[in-house]
């Protein structure tokens, strides 16, 4: 019923295009996740669903309804901000009561809301603070009740985990999930970070430039990116990508049209895997050249022939001195990629993977 | 190491002394020779004799105080509203940055670069009741004409005229960048919140600007109670004590009618008036103001 469809929305300033023919329908009860690089229009799209900035041109409309001319305040959404907004001038309590007093809900039905409320985020003894003497965590509760209370179809966060430690972004992050679970409302979530993305979201759309690169589940996105950018973008480190051309022929058979080929770090081996013959396995001949103990696992660098460079990422594998090596890798697992950097469906073995749909990526 | 840790307990009062003797010599004492003053009569040039209370109660006693006393608030409480009033619209207007605000901006700041003396010589002439340009322009529409400085119901008005005038500009300037300062988010905020225009000014702007606000109408009661040059030149204090002040009043008694006492009781009780307004003014409104 809160379904949020946006049809070629885009949106310019000036002769400055930031966002083109943008098609998205967020489903209602979803957690979507916005996420790219800084600058690709997340936070924008963002806004124009929230109705802060207007969209040059396209419809967005949530719920069924065209929300071209709806105000902010009426489109039964809640915002959480980057850096939370609160107003400074007033307490936590009258920060919380505010949007309820605009929506003319009566005092004591907001008394209730509030108290209860701010029961459920902890915010019971500050409720009469200013929000200049909260903490960053408390602050960020503060916001998210503000947003909370008006009991909103579709909550609306511009990063908003980005100014408080890694640690409480952690417990946040679960936090929001269990929000989200809780409330059953649609929530769109904008982040450029994409341990954010992958962790939080059941649907994440990855932008690039304006445009969506690729709309997808976390597992989906990771396992099987449309491009060579979502394969980069998603998983730390990122895909290995190699071009074909500059790697001595190691590949006896690619498909046609494949300009690069890539594989996941932790994909690479540094003994074959068992029980697989030659044929199935891509074999390199690589020098480690760096190495990065990241506790539970290892990711080492390391230079191949032709002057290109993968990461190794291994789990619970005793350290290496960096020497030359051998390293092998599952056929099954490798992506292919043509000129366009669009993903090219392996062979039979990978049914299922579709071209990318002009409608998303165009 | 003891005369040591001697010196270095003078060094902060040896630091603070210029300011302190400057303070002294140019306040301090003069206040209290002022209040010594005001328990004598004296005419400059005699010997002074001491006159107790005299000259407080000739003060309270008179007629005249009590209108001069009532000019000068009245005139206090015109200026302030309208400026204040007046520079809020200004700024709000001024926000937006286009060329003719910028230049409305510049155009309403230019009276407080000009001296008093020109301002009050130039309105002088525009409001001269039989040659002046208001009563001309007035006559086009069959009006007036009014006596702007010599109607006694209408020339303190005309002096808060042109005291407003002059520094709205100035104040818009400041309101200006207070406003400014405001960040955007809050709106959006107020705006995802379904807050009325109505309710974001009074609720947010009025509230994040209330400091410099604070400030500017603290500024303008004290200024307002120093009004003298537009008065000396273009009333005089007159029609018939209309626009006679308590700062003006003590020019005249000292410095005209060589009343020295009369006059020092008079900037005593001037003194004692703007301090309190000043204590009542932070006791019951610095609460409310809201500072980052």
């Amino acid at each position: 019923m809160s379904s949020i469809v946006l049809e070629n929305v885009s949106k310019a300033y000036g002769d400055k295009s930031i966002i083109k023919g943008l098609n998205l329908t967020i489903e209602s009860g979803s957690f979507t996740v916005l996420v790219g690089p800084s600058g690709c229009g997340k936070s924008t799209t963002l806004r124009m669903i929230a109705g802060l900035e207007e969209q040059t041109g396209g419809l967005i409309s949530i719920g069924g309804k065209s929300m071209n001319q709806v105000e902010p305040g009426k489109r039964n959404l809640a915002m959480v901000f980057q850096n939370y907004a609160l107003y400074p001038t007033m307490t936590v309590e009258k920060n919380i009561e505010y949007g309820l007093k605009n929506n003319k809900v009566p005092k004591a039905e907001r008394k209730r809301l509030i108290t209860e409320i701010a029961e459920t985020v902890g915010l019971t003894k500050h409720l009469h603070k200013k929000p200049e003497f909260l903490s960053g965590g408390e602050r960020q509760r503060v916001a998210l009740a503000r947003a909370m209370v008006k009991k909103p179809a579709v909550f609306l966060m511009d990063e908003p985990l980005s100014n408080l430690d890694a640690k409480l972004r952690q417990q946040m992050r679960i936090e929001l999930i269990e929000l989200h679970k809780k409330l059953g409302a649609t929530f769109i979530y904008v982040t450029h970070d994409q341990v954010e993305a992958m962790s939080m979201g059941t649907q994440i759309v990855l932008m690039d430039g304006g445009r969506i690169m690729q709309e997808d589940t976390p597992h989906g996105i990771y396992n099987e990116p449309r491009n060579m950018f979502t394969s980069h973008f998603i998983g730390t480190p990122p895909m290995n990508i190699l071009e074909i051309a500059r790697s001595g022929g190691i590949l006896s058979e690619t498909p046609h049209g494949a300009k690069f080929f890539g594989f996941r770090p932790e994909k690479a081996k540094f003994v074959p895997e068992p029980g697989l013959a030659r044929e199935e396995m891509l074999e390199l001949d690589a020098v480690l050249s760096s190495r990065e103990l990241l506790g539970s696992e290892v990711i080492y660098k390391a230079g191949l022939a032709g002057g290109q460079s993968v990461a190794v990422k291994c789990f619970d594998c005793p350290e290496r001195s960096l020497e030359p090596v051998k390293l092998y890798v599952n056929k099954e697992h490798l992506f292919f990629f043509d000129a366009q950097e669009q993903r090219i469906p392996a062979d039979g073995s990978r049914a299922g993977v579709t071209v990318p749909s002009i409608g998303s990526t165009a | 190491m003891k005369s040591r840790s001697k010196s270095m307990k003078l060094l902060p009062y040896l630091l603070v002394a210029p300011a302190v003797m400057i303070l002294t010599i140019f306040y301090i004492y003069p206040i209290l020779y002022n209040v010594y003053l005001s328990f004598f009569t004296w005419n400059m040039r005699g010997p002074m004799k001491f006159a107790g209370l005299n000259n407080y109660i000739e003060l309270f006693k008179g007629r005249d105080f009590l209108g001069i006393l009532s000019n000068t608030l009245l005139y206090m409480v015109m200026d302030v509203t309208l400026v204040m009033v007046l520079a809020m619209l200004l700024a709000l207007f001024l926000q937006k940055n286009t060329f003719i605000n910028r230049f409305i901006q510049t155009l309403s700041f230019t009276p407080n670069i000009i001296s008093l003396i020109s301002v009050s010589l130039i309105w002088m002439w525009l409001m001269n009741t039989d040659t002046g340009l208001f009563n001309y322009l007035l006559s086009l529409f069959g009006a007036g004409p009014v006596g702007w400085l010599t109607d006694k119901q209408v020339a303190l008005f005309s002096l808060v005229l042109v005291s407003v005038w002059k520094s709205v500009g100035f104040n818009a300037l400041i309101i200006t960048s207070a406003l400014g300062s405001i960040p955007a988010h809050l709106y959006e905020a107020a705006a995802l919140d379904n807050a009325s225009k109505q309710s974001v000014f009074f609720q947010i702007t009025l509230r994040m600007i209330s400091p410099t606000l604070f400030f500017l109408i603290l500024m303008n009661i004290i200024g307002s109670f120093q009004v003298f040059e537009t008065i000396n030149i273009m009333t005089q204090g007159g029609p018939a004590n209309a626009t006679n002040t308590l700062i003006f009043s003590i020019y005249k008694q000292s410095f005209e009618y060589y009343r020295v006492g009369y006059a020092a009781a008079m900037a005593v009780v001037l003194m004692a008036i703007v301090g309190l307004i000043t204590i009542f003014y932070f006791k019951a409104l610095n609460r409310r103001v809201h500072y980052r």
